[in-house]
C-alpha cells in the first residue's frame, strides 16, 4: 500500500513540475487583458481656388481603442473599437483566433480583409503622409471589415504568410443601389452592423519575406455583392428573379504590393484591380454609374534623415521621414454601357515628412498636388497631423 | 513482507521524485520541437553530437567538448505588440553571435521575424556599439514593433553574457 502512495506521491511531484511549466508557458504567451489603441488627428486646409477660399478643417480623425484577451497558450480574442470624427462608433474587428497547431489558426468574427497593405496595417505610425492614400479608400474600401470564418497560418520554411477567409459580400442594393461611379464600392461595406448575406465570398492573402528586407503580396477578392432584392424573393417567379439579378454585381480583386527597406531607404508600391460584372445590368436598374473596372496603384520613396547622413540630427531612437508618393486611382477605368467620366481618373502627388519621436508616435506634415484626367486644373491641400499607437 | 524494504522503496522514489522537481526544466526543454530545433543547431554549427550543456542560468548554458568550452547557447523570450516569442541564440567562446532563431512566434502579425535569411544579419554582428548594431540591422515592413523588440532583447543578453563571462 505503502509502495503504491509513494508512487502516486513520486507522479504527482512530476505532474506538478509539468504544471509549473505549463503555466511557464502560458506566462510566454502572456496572458489575460491587452489594452492597445492608435488615433489619427488631423488638420487639412485646402487651397484658394482663385479666389475661393476654403477653410481649414480641425478632426480627431479615428481614435481606436484595443481589448485583447489571452484565454490561453491557444485561444485569444481580438476587439477595436473605433471613434471616427469623434461621434460617429464602429467594431473595427471583433474575432476569436484559435490556434489549432503552432502556425496556424482558426478565426471567426468581424474580420480585416486581408487585401493590399493598408487595410491590414493602418495604424499611423506604419504608414508615411496624414492622410491615408486614396488607392486604399476608393478602390480597396479600407478600413474594409466583414463577418465570417478564416485561417489565417504561416510556413517559417518558405517564409510565406497567408490569410483565407469566408465572409459576408458587400451590400450592393438596399432599396436602391448603395455602389457608385466615384466611390466604386465603399458605401457597400456592411462593417458587421446586422450584416446579410445570400451566399459567401472569398478572400485570400499571401505575403513572402523571404529575401531581407522585402515584403511581397498578392491578394485576392472574388464573390458577388449581397442584394436586399433576394431577401423573401419568391424563385418561381422568373420576373422578379431576372430583377433581383440586377441589383448585384461580381467582383474580382486583385492585388500586389511590395515594401521594401534597406538602411534608411523605404521603397512602398501596390497596385489594384477590380474587375465588377453584370454593371450594365446594375447601372440600368438602379440608375447608378459603377464602373466596370477599377485599378490603383502608388509608389513612394522614403529615407530616413536621421539615419547618419546629416550626423548633427542623427539619432537612434527618433526618426525623420522625408518622402514622396505618386498615386492614380481610377474608379472608371473600364465602363460598361454607360459613358467614362473622366473626373474619376484621379491622381495625386503627395510629398512631406514624418517625425518619429517614439516608434508608436510621430508628427507628420505634407504636401498634396492632386488632379484628376478632366481637365488640368490642380488644386493643392496641406495637412499636418498626429499619428499614435501603442 | 519487510517493512523496512518498503519504507527503503519509499524514500529512493520520493528522492528521485525531488530530484526531478529540483532540476527547473525550462519551458524549450519540455516543448519536444523546440529541444530538437536546438540539439540540431547546436550539433550543426559546432559540427558535434557530443558536446554537453550546462546550465549557467535560467537563460544562459555553456556548450562544452572535452571539458573545453566552444561556445555558449541562450534560451529566452522577448514581446511581441501583445504576446512574447520564444527565441535562442548560439555563441561561439568568443561571445560571438553565430545563430539566431526564432523558436515559437505567437503573434499574428509580425512573424516575418522569424526570416532565416533576416536573422542571418545577426551573425558575427558587433554588440558593443549600439549605434552601428541598430544601423546595420535592416527593418521589415509590418513587423517593426516585433523587430525592434528583437533587436533589444538580443544586445541585452549578448552585453549580459559578455559580462559574465569577463
Amino acid at each position: 500500500m505503502k509502495k503504491i502512495l509513494s508512487l502516486i506521491f513520486a507522479i504527482s511531484l512530476i505532474a506538478n513540475l509539468n504544471a509549473q511549466n505549463s503555466a511557464e508557458k502560458i506566462i510566454a504567451g502572456n496572458p489575460g487583458l491587452h489594452i492597445g489603441g492608435y488615433g489619427q488627428i488631423d488638420f487639412n486646409l485646402n487651397e484658394r481656388d482663385g479666389t475661393i477660399h476654403n477653410n481649414g478643417k480641425l478632426d480627431v480623425h479615428r481614435l481606436v481603442t484595443f481589448f485583447g484577451y489571452n484565454f490561453n497558450e491557444k485561444v485569444s480574442f481580438v476587439s477595436e473599437l473605433e471613434f471616427e470624427h469623434v461621434s460617429e462608433v464602429y467594431v473595427e474587428q471583433a474575432f476569436l483566433d484559435y490556434k489549432i497547431k503552432k502556425n496556424l489558426s482558426i478565426n471567426a468574427g468581424l474580420m480585416l480583409i486581408p487585401m493590399g497593405i493598408q487595410n491590414l496595417y493602418h495604424e499611423p505610425p506604419t504608414f508615411n503622409g496624414v492622410e491615408r492614400t486614396n488607392v486604399d479608400k476608393y478602390i480597396i474600401p479600407t478600413t474594409w471589415r466583414e463577418m465570417g470564418v478564416g485561417l489565417s497560418g504561416r510556413s517559417l520554411e518558405h517564409s510565406i504568410n497567408y490569410q483565407a477567409m469566408l465572409v459576408n459580400g458587400f451590400n450592393g442594393y438596399n432599396d436602391g443601389g448603395v455602389f457608385s461611379g466615384k466611390s466604386g464600392l465603399r458605401s457597400g461595406r456592411q462593417k458587421g452592423a446586422e450584416s446579410y448575406i445570400t451566399y459567401p465570398d472569398f478572400a485570400a492573402r499571401v505575403s513572402y519575406y523571404g529575401q531581407p528586407g522585402l515584403n511581397f503580396g498578392f491578394s485576392a477578392y472574388l464573390g458577388d455583392s449581397e442584394s436586399k432584392a433576394y431577401d423573401g424573393l419568391d424563385l418561381a417567379d422568373e420576373t422578379a428573379v431576372a430583377s433581383a439579378d440586377s441589383t448585384i454585381i461580381g467582383i474580382q480583386m486583385i492585388g500586389i504590393d511590395a515594401r521594401y527597406n534597406k538602411g534608411a531607404l523605404q521603397l512602398t508600391g501596390q497596385y489594384i484591380i477590380a474587375d465588377l460584372s453584370n454593371t450594365d445590368q446594375y447601372n440600368g436598374f438602379t440608375g447608378k454609374d459603377v464602373g466596370s473596372s477599377l485599378t490603383g496603384y502608388y509608389y513612394e520613396i522614403g529615407y530616413n534623415l536621421m539615419d547618419g547622413i546629416i550626423p548633427s540630427i542623427s539619432s537612434d531612437s527618433e526618426e525623420l521621414i522625408a518622402f514622396a508618393r505618386y498615386e492614380n486611382y481610377n474608379t472608371h477605368a473600364e465602363v460598361e454601357g454607360i459613358t467614362i467620366n473622366d473626373a474619376y481618373n484621379r491622381t495625386e502627388i503627395t510629398f512631406g515628412l514624418g517625425f518619429k519621436v517614439a516608434p508608436g508616435a510621430v508628427f507628420k506634415a505634407d504636401y498634396q498636388i492632386k488632379s484628376n484626367a478632366s481637365s488640368d486644373e490642380e488644386n493643392g491641400q496641406f495637412n499636418l497631423g498626429v499619428g499614435i499607437w501603442f | 513482507m519487510n517493512f523496512k524494504n518498503h519504507i527503503s522503496k519509499a524514500i529512493t522514489v520520493i528522492v528521485i521524485a525531488l530530484l526531478f522537481s529540483s532540476f527547473k526544466a525550462s519551458y524549450w526543454e519540455l516543448d519536444k520541437d523546440s529541444r530538437a530545433t536546438v540539439y540540431k543547431s547546436i550539433a550543426k554549427i559546432f559540427n558535434s553530437e557530443t558536446c554537453n550543456l550546462d546550465p549557467i542560468d535560467d537563460t544562459f548554458y555553456s556548450i562544452s567538448e572535452d571539458d573545453s568550452i566552444i561556445g555558449y547557447l541562450a534560451v529566452t523570450d522577448a514581446p511581441s505588440k501583445f504576446h512574447r516569442f520564444d527565441y535562442y541564440v548560439l555563441f561561439n567562446d568568443k561571445e560571438e553571435i553565430l545563430k539566431v532563431e526564432v523558436l515559437h512566434y505567437r503573434e499574428n502579425y509580425g512573424g516575418e521575424i522569424c526570416s532565416k535569411n533576416w536573422l542571418k544579419q545577426f551573425v558575427g554582428i558587433d554588440t558593443e556599439n549600439y549605434s552601428s548594431f541598430n544601423r546595420e540591422i535592416d527593418g521589415i515592413s509590418g513587423a517593426t514593433i516585433s523587430v525592434n523588440s528583437l533587436k533589444h532583447n538580443l544586445l541585452k543578453i549578448s552585453n549580459k553574457l559578455k559580462k559574465s563571462r569577463r
